[in-house]
């Protein structure tokens, strides 16, 4: 309750996140139609038997929605650990060394952040061919450029502190001090990348599967969104054939946007006075 | 000196960037496990022979060294091959695109900033207060909206009252060249506009929190003592200072804006690189695809060349 | 009348702390006033308040009285006129007081401009004040980060000049500088009092530096001036315990005995006091000192303590 009213919005972004991954488990008890079958007529309105009508095959979107969560948060939540775990990696290693691996694995970096992300992601899923395991890979890949370079700032300061020093002089192995030293302290900051890093997979992924890119197979929110786009839904006026997934991913990516926010705010207080302001000092007589 | 040295530095790695992406964009071709002709080959209508017949066009046959020669060759003469889908040269179909995709990404990208930076000092200067709550809620908003779902979205709301698709009508009867300019800039209206709403989010967030830090600089504080008034003092002291951390931002925004017009003109169908590439990537047509590719890369690249040296000339502290 | 005095100034700001419980100070024109105590008593916030520049939300009460008008009651409003123009301030950090991204000149022929100035006179002031505290002609064209620290402390002193102030809030001015630019910086201060007629208010934690500027002293403790006296007699006998042990514990005062530091640590400034801000720390406290704040008691020439132990004395 206290946390509630300390950081209201982290604890509805826990909270909505935590919900999906429970309607994304429970997707086959809670969706009220096979989300394959065609069950009405093609853009049939929402009603009381469609609470959010049916798309462009005749498909009930409520049950599409539900099922389509797990590909979507699974593929957000995977390519962003491998993201986070290969930055993280690069930005301790180049962060703890420093010396000549930091500047090669930094100077990679700047190459890798330099390519602008989407146009490169078409590219490598258009010649690799597309499937769930070749998205997650290929998201990964662009997106693992900005936790390498905030963990490897954070690392290089740690590693910097008298105590870190100190133990380093004590004999202790690198891997222990990482470990032991170095990880811990890291943690909320790589949580927060964690964070982002999801709300930006499951963004590329949509922005993918809308070019055709996805896997083809399998529903998710980008695939819903891309054939409502194709039978035109936005012309017709069927906005339930694509308003909801786009609604469901921008919730998504606003919540772990609040988490990752909130951990970064708790990690580096502002508590600067501004010098300039609307309203100036009281006076009070005595 | 130390200046000049810079420019230098930043020139010669520019360069070798631009050198390092034109490798890329050779190897993400030959060397991905997708190999592009056995791709090419599934495309209905595929054999054997035409995939023989491609793989001698494009020089697959040859060894990779020599593939590679050819290609940088090539390239120094401004070749970018021929398309497989229209048989036309690659560079020629670019050049127009890209002269279709200028003024519609200048256009949302001067939207985008002036929105950001009302909406980004506003918020901070009303820190705490409903402005800023507002102003915050929204920018985080549209920065978690998908691009193509913010255009389809539009599309919904306006369509009916402005041209969604394609860049100007063909229909009209002997257009005068006004007429014509109104048609294209109304054909521009929802596409730039999506694209100034996708980013403005991310702008206005940095120029509040830009603006706050520059507030709470001690420079501000002896402005204020040496008798200027608020307004003053915002304009001579806080704007300036606060707004050079935003050419960066620019700078790194790029390469989001350039992903946004891609989406962007799929949904609009606006005849530029980004529809270029989306119809690339439908037509497996990977000359073009690598054409569009080098030049998205190579645009950003030298854009964020542009933009560090306009900060090395507007804040003198850059000395290294 | 004074030129400039301040009446029973209290400052609290919006956290609750009180940074400021009872401040009155006196300055004549052309006196010179240090300003003495340890980090975090006040002393800042003190001249931050009297040139009305406090954040958003602090709650300020009292007088600031400038020629016997009140120019805190106004707010912002009747503070702004007088900025600069009567009273000017050195900034305790020089590095970070400057625009980094604009010219040392253009900075001060800005404060010129602000207060009616043309162009062209701002430019001619900015030279002026710059020769004056004995820069070189081209820094005027200069950005901040290309000076030195001492170089930038002096220009920091010219832009405080630029309106011919009648009295100049110089905080912490030396420090951060190394020991030969300090005794530029206090013989130029001094000389510039001197020549102009300028009062000057001296804030600064080194009783060292007081004897050498200033004429009187005002030690402050916790937000409230503990003792008032000239300076000589604060070094050679101060009355208040906690002067006392200010004056043990800083070098050079007086010769042969050991240095000592100041036992415990000032009260929070949150919480209210019930007797003498002092007495947790004072090792001869009486049972009095716990349960009623002493008042400031006038001891004649000049001379005030706020102590029971003095009281008990006379």
């Amino acid at each position: 309750m206290r946390l509630l009213r300390a950081n209201p919005r982290a604890v509805v972004g826990v909270a909505v996140l935590v919900l999906l991954t429970l309607a994304a488990l429970l997707a086959g008890w809670l969706a009220p139609y096979d989300p394959g079958r065609q069950v009405g007529a093609v853009f049939a309105p929402p009603g009381p038997a469609h609470p959010l009508g049916l798309d462009d095959g005749g498909h009930d979107v409520l049950s599409l929605l539900l099922y389509g969560t797990r590909p979507t948060l699974f593929i957000g939540a995977a390519a962003a650990l491998v993201a986070v775990l290969v930055g993280g990696c690069v930005g301790v290693t180049a962060g703890y060394f420093g010396g000549w691996v930091d500047t090669l694995l930094m100077r990679i970096t700047d190459y890798a952040i330099v390519i602008p992300a989407l146009p490169l992601g078409i590219v490598i899923a258009a010649v690799w061919g597309s499937s769930i395991g070749h998205l997650v890979v290929v998201i990964a890949l662009l997106l693992w450029t900005s936790t390498a370079r905030v963990v490897r700032a954070e690392t290089s300061s740690l590693r910097n502190r008298p105590y870190v020093q100190r133990i380093r002089g004590l004999g202790a192995s690198h891997l222990r001090v990482i470990g032991r030293h170095l990880l811990p302290q890291l943690a909320p900051l790589l949580s927060a990348m964690a964070a982002l890093t999801i709300a930006l997979a499951i963004f590329t992924e949509t922005a993918l599967t809308f070019l055709g890119l996805g896997d083809p197979e399998t529903v998710t929110w980008g695939t819903m969104i891309r054939f409502a786009f194709q039978r035109t839904a936005m012309t017709q006026g069927a906005w339930w054939a694509f308003a909801p997934p786009g609604v469901a991913v921008s919730l998504v990516v606003m919540c772990c946007y609040w988490v990752s926010q909130s951990i970064e705010d708790t990690l580096n207080p502002r508590l600067r006075v501004a010098h300039l302001a609307r309203e100036y000092f009281k006076v009070v007589p005595r | 000196m130390s200046r000049t040295g810079h420019l230098i530095r930043r020139l010669l790695t520019t360069l070798v960037t631009i050198y390092v992406v034109v490798t890329l964009n050779f190897l993400l071709f030959r060397v991905l496990p997708g190999d592009a002709v056995a791709n090419l080959s599934r495309v209905p209508g595929g054999s054997p022979e035409l995939s023989a017949a491609l793989r001698r066009q494009f020089g697959l046959d040859q060894p990779l060294w020599d593939q590679y020669w050819i290609y940088l060759g090539r390239l120094a003469h401004g070749d970018l091959g021929v398309s497989f889908a229209t048989q036309e040269p690659v560079a020629g179909r670019l050049a127009e695109a890209f002269a279709n995709t200028l003024p519609l990404i200048t256009i949302g990208l001067l939207l985008a900033l002036a929105l950001g930076l009302v909406s980004g000092a506003l918020a901070a200067w009303y820190r705490g207060g409903w402005v800023d709550r507002l102003s915050t809620n929204t920018a985080i908003a549209f920065y978690s909206v998908p691009t193509h779902f913010l255009g389809l979205l539009l599309i919904l709301l306006l369509g009916s009252d402005l041209p969604a698709q394609g860049m100007r009508d063909e229909f009209l009867v002997d257009p005068t060249w006004g007429e014509q300019l109104a048609d294209v800039a109304a054909h521009m209206v929802l596409p730039a506009l999506t694209i100034a709403l996708i980013v403005f989010g991310q702008y206005t967030l940095v120029v509040r929190s830009s603006m706050l830090e520059t507030l709470g600089d001690d420079h501000v504080l002896t402005a204020r003592a040496l008798g200027a008034g608020p307004m003053r003092t915002l304009a001579r002291h806080v704007l300036p200072n606060a707004m050079l951390p935003v050419i960066t931002l620019v700078a790194l925004s790029l390469g989001s804006l350039i992903g946004g017009s891609i989406l962007v003109e799929t949904v609009f169908s606006w005849p530029g690189v980004g529809r270029a590439m989306y119809e690339a990537v439908v037509q497996r047509d990977y000359p073009m695809l690598q054409g569009v590719f080098l030049v998205l890369t190579v645009s950003v690249v030298t854009l964020n060349l542009l933009a560090d040296l306009l900060y090395v000339r507007l804040d003198p502290r850059v000395a290294r | 009348m004074s030129l400039l005095s301040v009446r029973d100034l209290v400052v609290g700001f919006p956290s609750g702390a009180r940074a400021v419980r009872s401040v009155s100070l006196d300055l004549e024109p052309g006196e010179r006033l240090a300003l003495v105590g340890e980090s975090g008593c006040g002393k800042t916030t003190t001249m931050l308040a009297m040139m009305g520049l406090l954040p958003a939300g602090t709650v300020v009460s009292g007088q600031v009285l400038l020629n016997g008008e009140d120019i805190l009651a106004g707010g912002e409003a009747s503070m702004r006129p007088h900025r600069w123009t009567d009273i000017a301030m050195v900034f305790q950090g020089a590095m970070n007081a400057l625009n980094p991204v604009r010219r040392v000149g253009a900075q001060i022929a800005e404060a010129v401009r602000i207060h009616g100035g043309g162009r062209r006179e701002g430019r001619l002031r900015a030279l002026e004040v710059l020769e004056r505290v004995g820069l070189p002609e081209g820094v005027a064209s200069r950005y901040p980060h290309e000076l030195s620290g001492g170089q930038r402390q002096r220009a920091v002193i010219a832009l405080a000049l630029a309106c011919e102030p009648k009295v100049l809030l110089a905080d912490e001015p030396t420090t951060a500088l190394d020991v030969i630019v300090q005794d530029q910086i206090v013989a130029l201060l001094r000389e510039l009092s001197d020549s102009l007629g300028l009062a000057v208010v001296l804030v600064t934690h080194d009783l060292a530096l007081v004897p050498r500027i200033c004429d009187r002293a005002a030690v402050m403790y916790a937000g409230s001036v503990v003792e008032h006296a000239a300076c000589a007699d604060l070094v050679r006998r101060p009355l208040h315990p906690y002067t006392r042990r200010l004056v043990e514990a800083t070098p050079d005062l007086t010769a042969r005995r050991p240095l000592t530091s100041i036992p415990g640590v000032p009260p929070r400034l949150d919480l209210p006091l019930t007797g003498c801000a002092f007495q947790p720390r004072c090792t001869s406290s009486l049972d009095r000192c716990a349960e009623s704040p002493p008042p400031p008691r006038d001891l004649g020439g000049g001379r005030s303590c706020a102590c029971h132990l003095v009281e008990v004395d006379a």
